[in-house]
């Protein structure tokens, strides 16, 4: 959740008040969805000092994440100024050497709550609730895996846990977003999740723009897969990290703050998807590869649609190309198109076909005025007329010569050689 | 290549196009490159009246090459050989350009026809009485030739 945002501020470390309120929730209160969220937030600490110096970002996402930072630290500062809280340890999370000691103290901080601190390797205490469980399973998934540990949300980090570790995490966490979305399973017992869900859903009605996720992504070693991100972003869940983890401290901080009124009830009744969905498929032995999971996410969204709202931008606009400019820059020069209106071809309709050969115009052709008479014709038989007669078949002038271009194209070969290296 | 869809699509548009009545165009049936046209004399012409049978053969490289037009039907011409047939035109010459048709060839002959150009006889009889200003001479003459040899040609039906 919050490795969005602070791996693409990549510039701007973990910020030390990001893992005091962390360290801080967790002590505070015992709340499982504390929990989750400050171990989600941790996990993508530590990821995103991983991979912050691969990533160059656009520098609009960076504006528009810094200034989400900042917002995020002024609730922190009045919200949790008073508390102590293990920063140090925290941050020792953010190293890549030793991502499950990150982990380890924050669960630590948690004593209260079920949560053994066992760490590394899989915390997972089934007694515990549901949600909680899955939780400290994709924890230590996280931390055995670095690939897996940066998904977006804890959820997705659950499922990372209950499959493969090996999975990059740019084939998984698609297809898991889109398990998100079909899942919308009753709400169960482990409400914990509530605040992120509700977060999630607010934050998708301030209309962030969905592609922050790829677009971050894409800047990173792991962009091999690109169309599936650019996909799986199709299916409904458009939240980047960034945002479900802002979401989900504030839901904590409400906690915190002991208004169970506030954010934290509305969410939980507002949320559909809860935990149980991801529990499930999680222990579900039958998504046991990528293959499936991508199998399951074109079933569910397929590629972008060209009027979806929530298509990135940076992806190519069809409609653009299709629509070819009515009026082409020829190559002769643009200054004899006035003229042509005026003359006996009219060419300002491009016939279909040529006049001489009466082969079919193809868009080069179309564009192709060689006189100001607006005689149009192919390429061929311009070539041939010019190499013959020289004369345009309109107007009975001469063409203009090109000899000049048939020159320029004439280098040494030495420079071509040149040229290749 | 070329020329042979050019011709096709020609002969298409002929037998689309059949609204000009002063001309009939058709192909050889076994040779696209072989034509035969059919004119009728201008009006307020000595040729009115008659119907002048034009050979046109298309050459491999036409369009870029023009056509060979030669009047089969005797006429007396200044522009045309009296007996080989041959027309003297600019645009079937020089002026030529690939822009233009057979149909468009022959509506330059019946223009032809209305517009003589005795400085460049081929027919020099005709040519001398024009340009003697024998108008009168050189229509009766014209309009004889026409009753003689043209009055009786008929463009086949199609």
């Amino acid at each position: 959740m919050a490795g969005f945002i602070l791996p693409e501020g990549g510039q701007e470390p973990p910020s030390p008040s990001d893992l005091q309120h962390a360290g801080s929730n967790g002590k505070a209160n015992g709340n499982h969805a504390l929990v989750s969220a400050v171990d989600a937030q941790a996990n993508h600490l530590k990821v995103g000092v991983k991979e912050s110096p691969k990533r160059k970002k656009a520098s609009k996402m960076a504006k528009l994440k810094q200034s989400k930072l900042d917002a995020r630290r002024e609730q922190w500062l009045s919200q949790v100024s008073g508390r102590k809280s293990p920063p140090s340890q925290v941050s020792s999370n953010g190293d890549v050497s030793h991502p499950c000691a990150g982990e380890t103290t924050i669960d630590e901080s948690f004593p209260a709550e079920s949560t053994t601190p066992s760490n590394t390797s899989g915390n997972g205490t089934a007694s515990k609730a549901v949600s909680f469980c899955t939780e400290s399973k994709g924890h230590s998934n996280g931390s055995g895996s670095d690939s897996n540990g940066h998904s977006k949300d804890s959820s997705n980090g659950y499922h990372h846990g209950g499959e493969k570790p090996v999975l990059r995490r740019w084939q998984t966490q698609p297809a898991l977003r889109s398990l998100h979305d079909e899942e919308a399973a009753p709400k169960d017992a482990a409400t914990s999740q509530a605040p992120q869900q509700k977060a999630q859903k607010a934050k998708m009605k301030k209309g962030v723009r969905p592609q922050e996720g790829p677009e971050s992504n894409e800047g990173g070693g792991d962009a091999d897969d690109w169309e599936a991100a650019a996909e799986a972003l199709g299916v409904v869940v458009p939240e980047s990290g960034s945002e479900t983890g802002v979401a989900s401290e504030n839901g904590s901080h409400s906690h915190l703050a002991g208004d169970e009124s506030g954010v934290s009830t509305a969410s939980e009744g507002a949320s559909p998807r809860t935990q149980n969905g991801y529990l499930t498929r999680r222990l579900a032995p039958e998504v046991p590869d990528a293959c499936a999971r991508h199998h399951h996410r074109a079933g569910a969204g397929g590629a972008w649609r060209q009027d979806d709202s929530h298509r990135p931008g940076t992806l190519p606009r069809l409609e653009k190309f299709n629509s070819f400019p009515v009026v082409p820059h020829n190559h002769t020069g643009s200054m004899w198109e006035a003229t042509i209106s005026r003359t006996m071809w009219g060419s300002s309709a491009a016939p279909a076909t040529c006049p001489i050969c009466t082969e079919e115009l193809d868009l080069t052709d179309t564009s192709f005025v060689p006189c100001p008479c607006g005689f149009r014709l192919c390429l061929f038989c311009h070539h041939r007329i010019a190499l013959d007669d020289g004369r345009c078949p309109g107007c009975r002038q001469a063409y203009v010569k090109v000899e000049k271009v048939e020159k320029y194209i004439q280098v040494p070969r030495s420079h071509l050689v040149r040229l290749k290296v | 290549m070329a020329s042979r869809s050019r011709l096709f699509k020609e002969f298409k548009e002929v037998q689309r196009d059949k609204k000009d009545t002063d001309i009939v165009l058709f192909p050889d049936e076994s040779n696209i490159y072989r034509w035969t046209a059919y004119i009728k004399g201008p009006a307020e012409t000595p040729y009115d009246g008659g119907t002048f049978q034009l050979s046109i053969n298309v050459p491999e490289n036409y369009p870029l090459t023009p056509p060979v037009v030669r009047c089969n039907t005797k006429i007396f011409h200044p522009n045309v050989h009296f007996k080989t047939g041959e027309i003297c035109l600019d645009i079937l010459k020089t002026a030529w350009s690939p822009a233009w048709t057979l149909q468009s060839v022959c509506r330059a002959v019946i223009a032809l026809l209305s517009h003589p150009e005795p400085d460049s006889p081929l027919n020099c009889d005709c040519g001398n009485l024009l340009r003697a200003g024998d108008l009168r001479g050189y229509k009766s003459m014209a309009r004889m030739y026409t009753k003689l040899a043209a009055s009786q040609v008929k463009p086949p039906s199609i």
